[in-house]
């Protein structure tokens, strides 16, 4: 048999490295003490790796969402705090679980973070559109303050003292008349049992403790050292793997195929067929014919071996470059106005100057680091699945509904996401490995080539717009007319979306922060051919490219410096650059986070080069300084990469490109100089997952136009034509 | 198949398997040592890279016949406890963010470190071109590579 270790290692199969699996299952009332109740799975080497056990049903916790839910303290001091959050790289669960460790005043060398498997009595823990900390600030700092509250509550009646004289402060109480002081963890079983306070008071923010200093990634260490386990480095006793062979274009099927091949590959064991994705698909797996073998590389060795005979559909001749073209004659005919203010035509007539210019940004893929993959479980009692997925209730609704059994079956792990971007709120892949291990009734660990991964995503919109401005004698904007064509998410999802939707407008397009008293802007038909999904920014991305390029050359057309236009535009220090270098400027604002965006470039010998990118974000009240400047820098290399290398291309209703040698991404030696400025708010905290990518492509355009005099209008940006 | 002996983070293993087998799937699938990742499968990515013989190699596509009889380290041998000083500087500068591509980061800048204990900006950039990070850590590992860099010719000149 294929793949036989001589000398198996003890635990081969069950754990990795000498692991041991440790799950955590804590009820209020079968625990012999604790304060909370909380269900939660282990990972990482510290933490233990693997399977959770499942959970005690009996003590199940409630459907609707609590606070308690996320903290528990054990007698010994050391306190658990659940992340329902995705972590993804952005940093939630540092972010998270430290403001609830600030309200409780707990020792943060005291807390081991958990994350929760998907389940409703968490809340709601979808992670997208920069807001787990927008959306969560308050609700964690009074899970947090709760808890504390009560605490000091039991330490008040140990010491028959009025709680008013009690203090939680560094993990443990004082009693401030004497001084006396009990340690959180003596308190737990006491303050486990009384009433939980409807209403508690929250720190002022001078009082926070963790809460906008620089926190350390909880899991840096299982980083560094190999120990985390994604996805695809479960194991479990049993456990196959699987690659699947799908068809190349979308709405595409599989009449047959001849698996002998396949099952001729050494360490194959089974051929098994998925169905096909319904139209439109949403978020149903692909469909098509998996090959389940003993390891990874005698699966993907008998996928290529496998013959399959496809009915490639109605999206058969898809071509990007003739599509462009259709986009192109879209934008030039009026669309729905999604949003009209004042008197476009009057502008126009009575303008000194007009000016138009149309700008095309290509499908783009996710591409993260880890390929999707998925380990799923499936026995008569029920169905485990390991996922790194950033909408978990959804997956585990969809997986129940597969298997037409209640969602209370399935356990679904949340694994640390090797990067998504938004592709793994997608849940198909996980469909994809529920399905084969019904029909194998084994463990099946699937995983994506980066072939799969590029040629099966759920696509950012190719898109085309044309911007109109009409100036006047002084050269202020006074009309601004914006058509923007791209198929829409919904087309993904729903029949009959053959243009943008106004959500989508009002990501970028709608929400325009410029002062300009004649405005339009229209959504111009794109009928959908491929799956399209959100990618980091989602319609910011191109949106933000067009305004943030348009903006630039009517400050030309002007006769005016781009940033005073700039400034002027939005309503209400010179750096001394290097000869023969352009600076250019762009802002843009979404997910409530404003960030202004400068960048240096040069061109020498038909050769760009990015030398220094600043970057300037106002979210409000910061809460980790660090990861924030962390999520900035990652934003500039995220929207640089799209910026001068991001292009899929379809011909013949198929993904062209199949690896990072024609899918580039922005490699270590093109990395520029990144500076970030944070701007000191007392807002309520607001995102910094996706704000930071929308103005880099803009700003470098606008610098390509002051150092050389050329336009950009297109992505990626190509230097050397003229 | 073929039985292959192999040094892995200094114990002395055999396997049976295809001797075509990528040495990234021994390790993962046979071994259980899932620290180096698959990302491409056509050494583009780096993520799979490991040492062989001291040498940074893309683990995805050198099949196991070629490490017959040699040694292998990977991110899980290359300290006992997280300790060496990449690692360390990797955690203080808060270098990881979705931590994927970071065990070959790690391990083909040992691989640099230790062939050339004080690179320049130059040839850390170049060492570290065949690795890919899709979050963008890049300006933080640099940083970390200088600290790891001058902190251990800190120690080896000040040692006794």
């Amino acid at each position: 048999m294929t793949g036989v270790a001589a000398e198996p290692p003890a635990d081969v199969g069950v754990a990795t490295n000498g692991v041991t699996r440790r799950a955590f299952i804590r009820t209020a009332a079968a625990a012999g003490g604790g304060l909370m109740l909380s269900v939660s799975t282990a990972w990482g080497r510290r933490g233990g790796v693997g399977p959770a056990l499942a959970n005690a049903s009996s003590a199940a916790p409630e459907a609707s969402f609590s606070p308690n839910v996320f903290v528990h303290l054990h007698p010994s001091g050391e306190v658990e705090i659940v992340v329902a959050r995705s972590e993804m790289g952005q940093g939630v669960r540092t972010s998270l679980s430290a403001v609830i460790a600030d309200e409780m005043e707990a020792d943060w060398s005291r807390v081991r973070v958990v994350q929760a498997p998907g389940d409703p009595a968490f809340g709601d823990q979808n992670t997208g559109g920069s807001q787990s900390v927008r959306t969560d600030f308050q609700r964690l700092r009074e899970a947090g303050a709760v808890a504390r509250r009560m605490l000091e509550q039991a330490a008040a009646d140990e010491w028959d003292v009025p709680v008013q004289e009690c203090v939680g402060s560094a993990h443990e109480v004082t009693h401030v008349p004497t001084g006396r002081t009990l340690g959180y963890g003596a308190l737990a079983e006491a303050a486990g049992n009384l009433a939980v306070p409807e209403d508690v008071a929250l720190k002022t923010p001078d009082e926070f403790r963790y809460i906008g200093r620089p926190m350390d990634g909880v899991d840096n260490l299982d980083i560094t050292t190999g120990a985390v386990v994604y996805a695809a480095d479960v194991r479990l006793p049993g456990m196959v793997y699987a690659a699947v062979a799908r068809c190349p274009v979308v709405g595409g099927s599989a009449r047959s195929y001849q698996a002998e091949g396949a099952l001729a590959v050494p360490g194959v064991i089974r051929v098994v067929e998925l169905a096909a994705a319904p139209t439109p698909p949403g978020f149903a797996a692909l469909g098509g014919v998996a090959v389940v073998a003993e390891n990874t590389w005698a699966a993907f060795e008998g996928r290529d071996a496998l013959r399959v005979d496809w009915e490639y559909g109605p999206n058969a001749t898809h071509d990007s470059a003739s599509y462009r073209e259709a986009l192109q004659e879209a934008v030039r005919a009026p669309g729905r106005a999604d949003r009209s203010e004042g008197d476009l035509d009057a502008a126009f007539a009575a303008a000194a100057q007009t000016h138009s210019a149309e700008y095309y940004v290509p499908y783009l893929a996710h591409a993260s680091m880890e390929p999707p993959a998925c380990v799923a479980s499936v026995t008569d009692e029920g169905c485990e699945i390991w996922a790194p997925v950033q909408d978990p209730q959804t997956a585990r609704d969809l997986a129940a509904k597969l298997l037409e059994r209640p969602e209370e079956s399935v356990d679904l792990h949340v694994t640390l996401l090797g990067g998504a971007f938004g592709r793994k709120s997608m849940p198909d892949f996980v469909l994809e490995a529920v399905s084969i291990s019904q029909q194998v009734g084994r463990p099946v660990n699937v995983t994506w080539t980066r072939a799969d991964d590029l040629q099966h995503d759920f696509y950012h919109a190719l898109s085309v717009q044309r911007i109109e401005g009409a100036l006047d004698a002084s050269g202020r904007a006074t009309g601004w007319l914006h058509r923007t064509a791209f198929p829409s998410i919904s087309a993904t999802f729903e029949d009959g979306v053959d243009r943008p939707t106004g959500g989508e407008l009002n990501l970028g397009c709608m929400t325009v922060p410029f002062d300009i008293p004649n405005l339009r802007c229209e959504a111009c038909p794109a009928p959908a051919h491929t799956r399209i999904g959100w990618l980091r920014s989602v319609s910011n991305v191109h949106h933000g490219f067009a305004i943030g390029a348009f903006a630039d050359e009517l400050a030309a057309l002007a006769g005016r410096d781009p940033k005073d236009y700039l400034l002027e535009l939005i309503g209400p220090g010179r750096v001394g650059i290097v000869e023969g270098h352009g600076l250019g400027i762009a802002a843009h604002y979404c997910f409530v986070t404003y960030v202004g965006t400068v960048a240096e470039v040069s061109v020498t010998n038909g050769a760009l080069r990015i030398h220094r990118i600043d970057t300037a974000v106002d979210c409000g009240l910061v809460v980790n300084p660090d990861r924030i400047r962390a999520q900035l820098e990652g934003a500039v290399v995220f929207g640089l990469s799209l910026a001068l290398h991001g292009d899929i291309t379809m011909k013949d209703g198929r993904v062209q490109q199949g690896n990072f040698h024609n899918y580039p991404i922005l490699r270590i030696r093109e990395v520029p100089d990144i500076h970030v400025h944070i701007v000191e708010s007392d807002e309520p905290p607001t995102g910094v997952g996706e704000p930071g990518v929308p103005p880099v492509a803009p700003a470098v355009a606008n610098a390509v136009f002051a150092a050389t005099g050329q336009r950009i209008r297109e992505l990626p940006i190509d230097v050397t034509t003229t | 198949m073929a039985k292959v002996t192999v040094t892995i983070n200094g114990e002395r293993r055999t396997v049976e398997v295809s001797p075509e087998m990528p040495i990234l799937w021994v390790l993962r699938d046979v071994l259980g040592l899932t620290g180096a990742k698959f990302g491409c499968g056509m050494a583009l990515c780096g993520s799979c890279t490991v040492l062989l013989d001291g040498e940074a190699i893309r683990a995805c596509v050198e099949p196991i016949s070629s490490a017959a009889d040699k040694t292998i380290l990977t991110i899980e041998g290359l300290s006992e406890d997280g300790s060496h000083p990449l690692q360390v500087a990797w955690r203080e500068l808060n270098v990881p963010q979705c931590g994927y591509c970071m065990p070959g980061q790690i391990m083909n800048a040992a691989a640099l470190l230790a062939r050339n204990p004080s690179p320049t900006e130059a040839e850390i950039d170049e060492a570290q071109q065949r690795n890919l990070c899709r979050c963008g850590t890049y300006s933080r590992i640099r940083e970390a590579i200088r600290t790891a860099a001058s902190r251990s010719a800190a120690t080896e000149g000040g040692g006794s």
